[in-house]
């Protein structure tokens, strides 16, 4: 599961207003019919941020433990193949032609 | 030395051809330096033009190599010795000059290119000083001849622009490039590499454009092949491009998290987080996002996988979280993982209180000491699984070396206090206390849960136990109210609140307020199912013999006895009414001579075991009336001629449920080896034999019979979710005996090695486990009589077990 406050886009310190109002635009945003599966990753974020018990329970014993490693490297190969290759590598290419 | 003079004798006996040969082997696999040596040897021998060439060939490859190697000095000053010669092999003055550039020398550079007179080469020469003004580095930048250094600099700023991934800027930074003139290939490659990534096609189109010999179309040569095989299979340095093009999407951090994934497919978080230290060292600043993935991530991987030597290696590799400033949580989690290690993960997670104490871990501040409160809540759970609370009646097992330093009881108690407003902190402090069995306790402790939560249904139950329980009858049925608003269809509840407002109606005529108690029993008359309108009934006969009103009174207790199941059972009944009223003596003389003759008749199964339910029902509400130990008594010896009776399963279920509360010891024992007669593969009654040992001083305990009983129940029981529960229970008894066999004796206690100790703690929560040895241990529930209903938590009546044989 992705981190609540990363779906929600909020800083840990965010109080429950801003929390309640974050959650109703993302979920006009992404409603049930359009787009289900993010629709309910919302609602479950929202259940953990909204009750303090929950929310705490999530700092103390579940935050960041939803990322995996095959994650993390899908990340990083989609981000580095729209990396651009260092200046100093291509004019390296120019000085030593094959 | 030695080598050198080998290799002239060799040389002494080689051929031309094989020298030539050897020549053009050396240079093919980039070995310059004795490339050139042999070339001056061949053309010392034989000094022809081809020879020479060889020889000036490999020079210009030689010092190549050293201005790679950062020695452009050297490259420039073994250069300088063929600038005589050079012309002379007029196929080579090009790439001289060409190298000559790059390592910095433009003088030497351009005092050669002046004296070049023909055209189409004088063409090249331009173009490759404005390719090396572009390609040269920092360092030579400060040699670049006025008329280029601009032109170089702006076009070094629009790759630069582009690299960061403003297109834009770097297209608009080469616009003033001249069309007409070498510089046009800096541009169009410019062009073609802001359209690399969102128009790949459009990029092909500007790059066909470029010179092939020059710079601009080398740097374009491998992304070019990335998209197009056809011009990759037929470039003449096919493996070089496709080389630097798999740069595109090879990168170390890359391979170093394909090991990491790979170390952790195979649960070695150890290997894994060697390769993390990779993945640090190669990661680009603009991914440093990944690698706080990454440092979460491994962080749980450590928690579910690791030991210490890997906290260490953690921290080492990543520093500790905000979120764990001292790693102590991450070193609870790892002690949790091991059965043996519950009290080493409850000093940890101790340690880490500490921690939300005294660091910003926690956001927002405010919740901080409800995380404090979680924190004790799972200290509490922790303890329980190490050694669970026994209920009161047993003697605890003291084990050297078992069990957390701080119980489960402090524990829960320190999570209350900490946050009030934290519901399952009381609710586990109230299970805990209800298995202990304090009463004056679980009432404290649901008056502080009301505190905070004045709507909880079972707290307000609880206080309403405790009115009834100190005679505050009114204010019993009023909290009692209170709880069935709130839970309007539960049937415990409402169970309740009819036997309290039967003791106000008792109360109501004991006032002289008659008409009022007949209003109260009418309408509880009227609310109740036909199993408890004989009870009702003695109570209205009660109130009108109290009232003076004999003739009724006998008609209701008449009818009482028709609606009651045995006459003896309701003569227990109206006997007990008329004693707590009271009634005329006369009248208590007569019930109380029928009962005896009831009783000295021949034992009727099921009038016992109802008249233990009622006698049990008095032991656990503490509520005593004059005559009840002698009452009692009368029907324990009742039960003790009912040897020849045939008692149902259920019965006997009953009967061991009740009777430890009637400190009914021998008898109970004897029942129970009935009963185990009777139904041997009842798991209930093994499990009553195996409590009722341990309720007596540990030194008593019969612990091999009382291990075998646990171990057969445990088999009965295995396998049958309907079961699970009492299986449960179980354990936690099992966990007591094996606790006490092993140190020999719990009062000479001398072994302190408990590696064998116990087993796999409990999987089901702790909150569960309450409920269920409160079940075990509590008195049964018996909705046939309203003075029967318990407290808190309600027992079951538990149901046949299923039988399967061995």
């Amino acid at each position: 599961m992705l981190d609540p406050y990363t779906l929600f886009d909020l800083s840990p310190d965010s109080d429950a207003e801003t929390i309640r109002r974050r959650y109703l635009s993302l979920v006009r945003a992404h409603t049930p019919e359009r787009d289900p599966e993010r629709f309910s990753a919302i609602r479950e974020a929202y259940e953990i941020l909204r009750d303090p018990v929950n929310r705490v329970q999530y700092q103390l014993f579940e935050a960041g433990k939803g990322d995996s490693i095959d994650a993390i490297l899908n990340e990083a190969k989609a981000r580095s193949s729209q990396r651009r290759i260092p200046v100093a590598t291509l004019l390296s290419w120019g000085r030593d032609r094959p | 030395m030695a080598r050198s003079k080998a290799r002239q004798r060799q040389k002494k006996v080689q051929s031309t051809s094989q020298m030539r040969r050897g020549i053009a082997d050396a240079m093919a696999r980039g070995s310059y330096q004795r490339a050139r040596e042999d070339a001056k040897a061949l053309y010392k021998r034989e000094p022809t033009a081809e020879h020479r060439r060889y020889f000036v060939e490999a020079t210009i490859g030689r010092a190549a190599q050293m201005r790679q190697a950062a020695q452009p000095a050297e490259a420039v000053k073994l250069l300088l010795t063929l600038t005589s010669d050079v012309f002379d092999t007029p196929g080579q003055v090009v790439p001289f000059i060409n190298e000559l550039l790059l390592a910095g020398d433009w003088q030497t550079a351009d005092r050669l290119i002046g004296q070049v007179t023909d055209a189409s080469m004088q063409g090249q020469l331009a173009a490759l000083r404005i390719d090396t003004a572009v390609l040269c580095r920092e360092a030579d930048q400060v040699n670049l001849p006025a008329s280029l250094a601009p032109l170089a600099q702006c076009t070094r700023q629009a790759l630069a622009e582009w690299e960061q991934g403003n297109d834009a800027a770097a297209n608009d930074g080469v616009a003033e490039l001249p069309d007409h003139s070498p510089w046009r290939d800096w541009k169009v490659l410019i062009r073609g590499l802001t359209a690399f990534y969102s128009d790949p096609s459009s990029a092909l189109q500007w790059w066909r454009q470029l010179d092939a010999k020059r710079a601009p179309a080398a740097i374009a040569a491998p992304l070019w092949g990335q998209m197009d095989k056809a011009f990759l299979a037929q470039h003449p340095q096919q493996s070089v491009v496709a080389t630097r093009g798999q740069q595109l999407y090879e990168a170390p951090w890359i391979t170093a998290l394909e090991q990491v994934q790979q170390a952790l497919l195979q649960s070695d978080v150890t290997t894994a987080l060697h390769h993390a230290q990779t993945v640090k060292t190669t990661l680009p600043a603009d991914l440093r996002e990944l690698w706080d993935r990454l440092s979460r991530m491994l962080y749980w991987a450590v928690a579910r996988l690791g030991d210490e030597v890997d906290i260490d290696l953690f921290s080492e590799t990543f520093g500790a979280p905000p979120g764990d400033p001292s790693l102590h949580r991450l070193q609870a989690f790892i002690d949790e993982q091991d059965p043996f290690c519950l009290d080493d993960a409850q000093a940890s997670w101790a340690k880490y209180e500490q921690d939300l104490l005294h660091h910003h871990i926690i956001t927002p501040a405010s919740d901080r000491d409800l995380a404090r409160s979680l924190l004790w809540l799972h200290m509490g759970a922790i303890a329980e699984k190490e050694s669970p609370t026994l209920p009161g009646g047993i003697a605890p097992a003291r084990q050297k070396g078992r069990g957390c330093a701080i119980d489960t009881l402090q524990c829960f108690r320190r999570s209350v206090a900490l946050a009030p407003q934290h519901l399952t902190a009381h609710e586990a402090l109230i299970g805990v206390l209800h298995v202990v069995g304090d009463q004056a306790e679980i009432v404290r402790a649901a008056q502080a849960l009301l505190n905070s939560f004045p709507e909880h249904d079972k707290a307000l139950a609880v206080v309403a136990d405790d009115a009834f329980r100190h005679g505050r009858w009114e204010e019993a049925v009023a909290l009692q109210s209170r709880a069935l608003q709130i839970r309007p269809h539960e049937t415990m509840f409402q169970g309740r609140l009819h036997t309290y407002q039967l003791a106000v109606a008792r109360l109501r005529a004991q006032q002289g307020q008659f008409d009022e108690a007949r209003k109260i029993l009418t309408s509880c008359l009227e609310q109740t199912d036909a199993a408890l309108r004989s009870s009702i009934l003695c109570r209205m006969a009660a109130v009108e013999l109290k009232a003076g009103q004999p003739q009724d009174g006998e008609r209701l207790f008449e009818q009482a006895c028709e609606a009651g199941a045995t006459r003896l059972v309701t003569v227990f009944q109206m006997l007990i009414e008329s004693v707590r009223m009271p009634l005329d003596a006369e009248w208590i003389k007569k019930i109380d001579r029928e009962f005896r003759r009831g009783l000295k008749a021949k034992v009727h199964g099921p009038s016992v075991v109802e008249m233990i339910k009622i006698l049990e029902a008095y032991a656990n509400l503490g509520t005593p009336y004059d005559g009840l130990e002698e009452h009692q008594e009368l029907v324990l010896q009742y039960l003790k001629r009912s040897r020849q009776v045939r008692f149902s399963e259920d019965e006997f279920i009953t009967l061991c449920t009740s009777l430890p509360k009637l400190n009914a010891g021998g008898l109970l024992l004897d029942i129970v080896k009935r009963a185990i007669r009777s139904y041997p593969q009842q798991p209930v009654f093994h499990v009553t034999f195996a409590t009722y040992h341990l309720g007596l001083p540990p030194e008593e305990w019969p612990l091999d019979e009382v291990d075998e009983m646990l171990h057969e129940a445990e088999y009965l029981v295995r396998g049958d979710p309907e079961q699970r529960e009492l299986a449960e229970s179980i354990d936690a008894l099992l966990t007591v005996v094996h606790a006490a066999m092993e140190q020999g004796s719990f009062l000479n206690s001398s072994d302190d090695d408990d590696d064998e100790f116990g087993g796999d703690p409990f999987e089901p929560t702790i909150f569960n486990l309450f409920e269920k040895l409160a079940d075990l241990f509590g008195a049964a529930l018996d909705n046939d009589d309203p003075d029967d209903f318990l407290p808190f938590p309600p027992p079951r009546r538990r149901k046949k077990s299923k039988r399967r044989s061995r």
